[in-house]
């Protein structure tokens, strides 16, 4: 794992160093542009916060200490991302279950798939007044509300992965003599893995962008959602531009790092990186 | 070859399959009698759609016959197993698994020990001719090479008998004919019990011991033809030729009447 | 004799083309039936838990309730129309809006960035940086800008599906093979017939995946919209709102009707857009 890290860190830093200016110049010139229309005046300086303030704004936030002595920023980041983590993972354990039971079995199919397929559409924001309901406001809604955004997307692609196995796959290993628990684990998972992984993707970005949204609605203290819509109060429009980046930042991490590593080290070895 | 003496391998006993209910009804198979002795490469040909690869995959254990019995050593089959391999037209190999892990994955199921496991598998690999490609993956190989690693999946775990259902079919002509050869090379030197189907007579009496010819939908035995040509054979022997003619001239009839049935479905103009 | 033979042929038709319907109506029902299945069976457990008072009817109201509410709803009238009528179509009508200015907008600049490489160099970054920014983020800034109301809500379904659309559409525009692009041009084809007949339609594909995704994420834009920003009307609103009342049978009815709107949406209109076009043309690679 190690000698892939270094080689292509290696390999690639020329050209990346190159690519990256190319992708960064466009941002300079947008930054500098703002900075001057909103120094100007001739945008609101209110709505558009020249980047000269909304900057400093984002250390402020990160170096200035809550009642606890963390960082304020990163007590908001850490509240989004493990409710991030809770809601996909637990999404992602109902989906894949879920889906490898209906892929399998044609009578749970037909009374699951009717509900599923109605139910997928329905934004996951519209459970939340719901669950506020029943479970009152904070994590106790947040979550539930991101796990249902998560589960579609796995639990629909999953299916769609089962499914794609051949039949003549499953009759292979019959004739090898493996029984039902040996084509479960040796056959159906491996093979339907690339759509797998390609829901939990989807399911991943779903869950985020609900995330923010429900934060906005339902979170009482913390978190990159709530913060920002907080900030509305005040008009500290600053704070929500910086909110902004450190929202973009963060995602951008996320994918650039776990997400393609998981993908370089399974799928695109295998070969059958599926395109739904 | 004389085969009054050889054990009968599997035998079917007024085998018949039916396919779908009322107005879309299909019997693919009936009355179907015959023996394979074992040992022995029988091949059977038929038209397209008689049902060859249906009884292949009732032999396979795939499907269920609707009437009437196929017995292995005298005991009839319920469900597919290690006793009988199998090897596709479209390969069937595990995608995830390199060209080693799918000769493998048969006996690791039979709990075969690992160093026991890897020998065998690298000498199945050695005898098809893929030696250097064991960690390759299906996708970066030929369909010549893929087929190689069907054929030596399905050997492996060593099953007393070898199912082939048109193995070269998705194979151009060139390398269809090197595989042929390659496999008579195979079988020479493990003399399993072969069944095998194709359309095409020229493959079929290139490899066979025997060839049953089926007849159009519903498939029975039309005829068996002893080819007892000894082996390497070439395509141009005219004791090739000659057994080749009587099979094309059976099989023939039988095209000819699919066709005239095929014409008859025809809506009316 | 001939013609009683005949007769009996016709018969013999008739008889069977009727068999044939009724086999034809007989699995269509089926279908509808087993569809409809999971469905029944769960309100008719609803039904019971509440009836036997297992779930609290005051968080979970029994299907009977849900319904009659939607009934009641939809007879109450306002200035003479129904208030479910008013509340569907408020929200039908933003995402309707919202929604074409996205598309129209979108694949201007999505084409734009497509064919032109400095223009391509400049925004893709950008674009690339903001489309995975939820669109909620930036809700609080038209909130202060805009305030509440169909506005905010309007842009806000506008942003959502922008970038998904004027980035699928720029990649579907590059992928065009130059030759098509080529020939065209040793026709002596001018700008806008290139946009028209040859840039659209071969970007067609890609196009639509974008329009595809941008409805999508319209459509929970539109929701979310409505719970934060709406002043009175849409659906978002309705569930949103009777919250506040602890009318969770109100809730239900918002939801069973966002549902529906939803399935529509997705499966039907899409659907059919990309039937007329892409899949005629035999250009789909999927199934």
């Amino acid at each position: 794992m190690k000698n892939w890290f270094h080689k292509s860190l290696a390999e690639n830093s020329k050209k990346n160093a190159l690519a990256f200016l190319y992708f960064l110049a466009p941002f300079f010139l947008l930054f500098l542009a703002w900075e001057a229309a909103s120094r100007l005046q001739l945008i609101n300086p209110i709505l558009f916060p020249p980047p000269t303030k909304v900057f400093p704004r984002l250390g402020i936030l990160l170096f200035s200490e809550t009642t606890a002595g963390q960082s304020v920023l990163l007590t908001h980041v850490y509240y989004s991302l493990y409710r991030l983590l809770l809601g996909f993972v637990g999404g992602a354990f109902v989906g894949v279950f879920l889906g490898i039971l209906m892929g399998m079995n044609k009578y749970v199919h037909a009374y699951f798939n009717p509900i599923v397929s109605l139910l997928m559409p329905v934004p996951g924001i519209t459970w939340a007044p719901i669950l506020i309901l029943w479970l009152g406001f904070g994590d106790s809604t947040i979550i539930p509300v991101i796990l249902i955004a998560a589960f579609f997307p796995i639990v629909y692609n999953t299916i769609a992965g089962v499914k794609s196995i051949s039949k003549e796959l499953i009759w292979a290993s019959q004739t090898m003599g493996a029984n039902k628990k040996t084509i479960f684990w040796k056959v159906l998972l491996p093979g339907s893995a690339a759509y797998i992984f390609n829901g939990l993707k989807l399911g991943l970005a779903h869950c985020w962008r609900t995330l923010i949204a429900v934060e906005m609605l339902a979170a009482s203290l913390w978190g990159l959602g709530y913060m920002i819509f907080d900030a509305r109060e005040y008009l500290q429009t600053d704070v929500i531009y910086a909110g902004i980046i450190v929202l973009g930042a963060v995602f951008l991490a996320i994918e650039k790092t776990i997400v393609r590593f998981a993908e370089k080290r399974t799928v695109e070895k295998w070969g059958v990186l599926a395109e739904i | 070859m004389n085969y009054g003496e050889a054990k009968t391998k599997i035998k079917t006993v007024n085998l018949r399959k039916v396919f779908g209910t009322g107005n879309s009804r299909v019997v693919a198979i009936d009355n179907l009698n015959l023996e394979i002795k074992e040992n022995t490469f029988t091949v059977i040909v038929g038209p397209s759609g008689c049902g060859k690869s249906t009884f292949l995959y009732l032999v396979a254990g795939f499907d269920k016959p609707t009437s009437g019995r196929i017995l292995l050593d005298n005991t009839p089959i319920s469900g597919p197993g290690p006793d009988r391999g199998f090897v596709f037209q479209e390969f069937a190999l595990y995608p995830w698994k390199t060209v080693l892990g799918n000769i493998l994955f048969g006996l690791e199921i039979q709990k075969v020990p690992k160093e026991v496991a890897r020998e065998k598998a690298m000498s199945y690999i050695k005898l098809v001719g893929l030696e250097g490609f064991e960690n390759a993956y299906p996708h970066t190989l030929s369909g010549g090479m893929k087929q190689r690693v069907g054929i030596a999946r399905a050997l492996a775990y060593e099953p007393s008998v070898l199912l082939m259902d048109e193995p070269f079919g998705s194979l151009d002509a060139q390398t269809k004919k090197l595989m042929q050869q390659e496999l008579m090379r195979i079988w020479e030197e493990t003399r399993k019990t072969i069944v095998y189907v194709t359309h095409s007579v020229i493959e079929a009496t290139y490899l066979a011991d025997k060839v049953i010819v089926f007849t159009a939908r519903p498939a029975r035995v039309k005829g068996e033809i002893d080819i007892d040509i000894p082996r390497p054979r070439t395509f141009t022997d005219e004791d090739y030729l000659r057994h080749r003619e009587k099979i094309l001239s059976l099989l023939d009839e039988e095209v000819t009447k699919a066709f005239k049935e095929e014409k008859q479905k025809l809506p009316k103009q | 004799m001939c013609s009683l033979k005949s007769e009996r042929i016709t018969e013999q038709i008739k008889i069977e083309a009727r068999l044939a319907r009724l086999q034809k109506v007989k699995r269509g029902a089926t279908r509808v039936f087993f569809f409809a299945l999971p469905f029944l069976s769960i309100v008719i457990t609803l039904e019971l838990l509440a009836t036997l008072g297992v779930i609290n009817p005051r968080l979970f109201p029994p299907p009977s309730k849900i319904f009659l509410t939607s009934l009641t709803l939809a007879s109450r009238q306002v200035g003479g129309v129904s208030i479910l009528l008013i509340h569907v179509c408020s929200s039908f009508i933003r995402i309707v809006v919202g929604f074409s200015l996205a598309a129209l907008s979108g694949i201007f600049i999505g084409t734009l960035m497509g064919t032109n490489k400095i223009i391509y160099r400049l925004l893709n970054p950008i674009i690339t940086f903001i489309m995975p920014i939820p669109t909620f983020a930036w809700v609080p800034i038209l909130l202060i800008w805009t305030g509440i109301g169909d506005r905010t809500i309007i842009i806000t379904i506008f942003l959502s599906a922008l970038f998904a659309i004027i980035y699928n559409t720029s990649l579907g525009v590059r992928s065009i093979n130059k030759q098509l692009i080529w020939a065209a041009q040793t026709m002596g084809s001018n700008r806008l017939t290139m946009f028209l007949k040859v840039l659209l339609p071969g970007a067609m594909v890609s196009m639509i995946t974008g329009l595809r995704l941008g409805l999508g994420y319209s459509w929970r834009a539109l929701v979310a919209a409505e719970m934060l920003a709406a002043a009175a009307w849409g659906l978002g609103y309705m569930v949103f709102a009777a919250r506040a009342f602890m009318a969770v049978d109100v809730m239900f009815v918002g939801l069973f009707l966002i549902m529906i709107m939803g399935y529509i949406m997705e499966n039907g209109i899409m659907g059919s857009i990309q039937r007329v076009t892409i899949e005629r043309w035999g250009m789909t690679r999927e199934t």
